[in-house]
């Protein structure tokens, strides 16, 4: 077939994937497809996901840590991706999904408590106004997902 | 020297650059991506429960790496040969996909993934036509341009359910928006400009809706080289734009275009008016004043 017309079938195969099949199963990706659903429809309110760390080692923290600020004792492997990890993870909790939920928890401790070998967090659910938390870190409501437990002292050779 | 002959050589010329740039960006990717991730097998994904030990995985895909740099440098030594070309894409496509299986897509190379596929099954044949030639590259031009067409595809879809919600003032207030989500999302500190367009989101406006037009048109545009400079021009100032106040690179994207809107052979150097005027829509607009001046121009004649 032409190299061309076989491109333009591609550019229509892949629009039905990522239009219709891609949100029919509730995923961003099929590699190497991708929605590309980037900034379509961004709304006033953005909900996202955080952990709160109360004990690392079981050292309990004088002040609880939020990973968001960055605290200075946490080394991840990839702050970036641990964002999306812990997004992950709380979206398998409330989608009562426990094999992926196990599979992301795994994913997300190992990149965020790397060099400890134990720690304790909470899962937070927090709605904001973009613009007032980005001005003025203004949060609309703050519920808690759950509390966790990262214990890697079995698994160490 | 034949035309036929000067344009198989160009051709030849162009995969040896495709292959360079290709191997020069993509390598420190997987590279940095490998001195991250080596130890961190990435269970949740199917294919990599295979391996027992991160040592095991870390060696595979050290292994890929270097197969990938390997292939894309012999595919420009010698781009007559298909299948180091065909190696190329796929060893591309498997370490995009491990880097892909940590929790963040790696879209940023996903329009080289099909550029190279479809460059893969470039004949290059001394007795092919300039025209051959041509059509062969527009097939790997539409590939890159497909996330692009998607995502203008999305906002249309977008657009339309914010009018019919929240009235006009959504899409101006768009810009604004997409600073807090993507801030938010990945934790960014304000800077001066973010900030200012934050608070004055509607100036960005007239640049959003610029951007749905040569997203959603983005296909029809491959098809009309004389819009191609100006194509390559707008979407390397959406994408430095977008680094400056999203903070999003997709520089790999943004050099895939001008490799092949502006550096490629047989493309029709046209000025940013001709573009303009070439654009699908203003074709039309461009066709009517020309037939207007025309009708002015024999009315005026001195009979």
């Amino acid at each position: 077939m032409n190299l061309k017309i076989t491109a333009l079938l591609f550019a229509i195969f892949h629009v039905a994937i990522s239009h219709i099949a891609l949100p029919k199963m509730n995923k961003q990706d099929l590699f190497p497809f991708f929605t590309w659903d980037l900034f379509s429809y961004p709304e006033e309110n953005v909900t996202f996901y955080q952990i709160k760390i109360h004990t690392l080692n079981e050292n309990p923290l004088a002040q609880p840590l939020l990973f968001r600020d960055r605290p200075k004792s946490l080394k991840p492997v990839n702050s970036r991706v641990a964002l999306f990890q812990i997004t992950d993870f709380a979206q398998s909790i409330q989608n009562s999904e426990p094999s992926k939920s196990n599979l992301f928890k795994y994913e997300m401790e190992r990149n965020i408590f790397n060099g400890y070998q134990k720690a304790k967090y909470q899962v937070l659910k927090t709605e904001v106004n973009s613009k007032d938390y980005l001005l003025s870190k203004k949060i609309i409501s703050s519920t808690t997902i759950g509390f966790f437990q990262y214990d890697n002292s079995n698994s160490k050779k | 020297m034949t035309t036929q002959t000067r344009k198989n050589d160009q051709l030849i010329y162009f995969l040896r650059l495709y292959y360079i740039v290709l191997a020069v960006i993509a390598s420190p990717v997987f590279i940095s991506g490998w001195i991250k991730h080596k130890n961190l097998v990435p269970i949740s994904s199917a294919p990599f429960t295979l391996f027992t030990s991160p040592t095991q995985f870390s060696i595979c895909f050290f292994l890929l790496i270097i197969f990938f740099i390997f292939t894309s440098l012999y595919s420009a030594l010698f781009p007559q040969k298909k299948v180091y070309r065909i190696l190329t894409c796929l060893f591309l496509t498997i370490n995009i996909g491990i880097l892909s299986s940590y929790g963040k897509v790696l879209h940023g190379l996903h329009g080289w993934i099909f550029s190279s596929f479809f460059i893969s099954f470039i004949a290059i044949q001394s007795s092919a036509s300039a025209l051959q030639s041509y059509n062969q590259l527009i097939a790997v031009k539409i590939s890159a341009v497909i996330p692009y067409h998607v995502a203008g595809l999305w906002k249309v879809r977008g657009a339309i359910s914010c009018l019919n919600s929240e009235g006009f003032s959504c899409l101006t207030n768009s810009l604004a928006r997409s600073i807090g989500s993507e801030y938010i999302r990945n934790n960014h500190d304000l800077n001066y400009i973010s900030r200012f367009f934050l608070e004055y989101s509607y100036i960005g406006a007239t640049s959003f809706f610029l951007l749905v037009y040569f997203q959603v048109c983005s296909i029809i545009i491959v098809f009309k080289p004389k819009t191609h400079t100006l194509f390559a021009l707008f979407m390397v100032l959406f994408h430095v734009s977008s680094h400056i106040i999203l903070k999003i690179p997709f520089y790999h994207q943004m050099i895939l275009i001008l490799l092949l809107f502006f550096f490629s052979p047989f493309s029709k150097r046209a000025g940013l008016l001709e573009g303009t005027l070439n654009l699908p829509g203003t074709h039309i607009i461009a066709k009517l004043i020309n037939s207007l001046k025309a009708n002015f121009t024999s009315t005026m004649r001195p009979s």
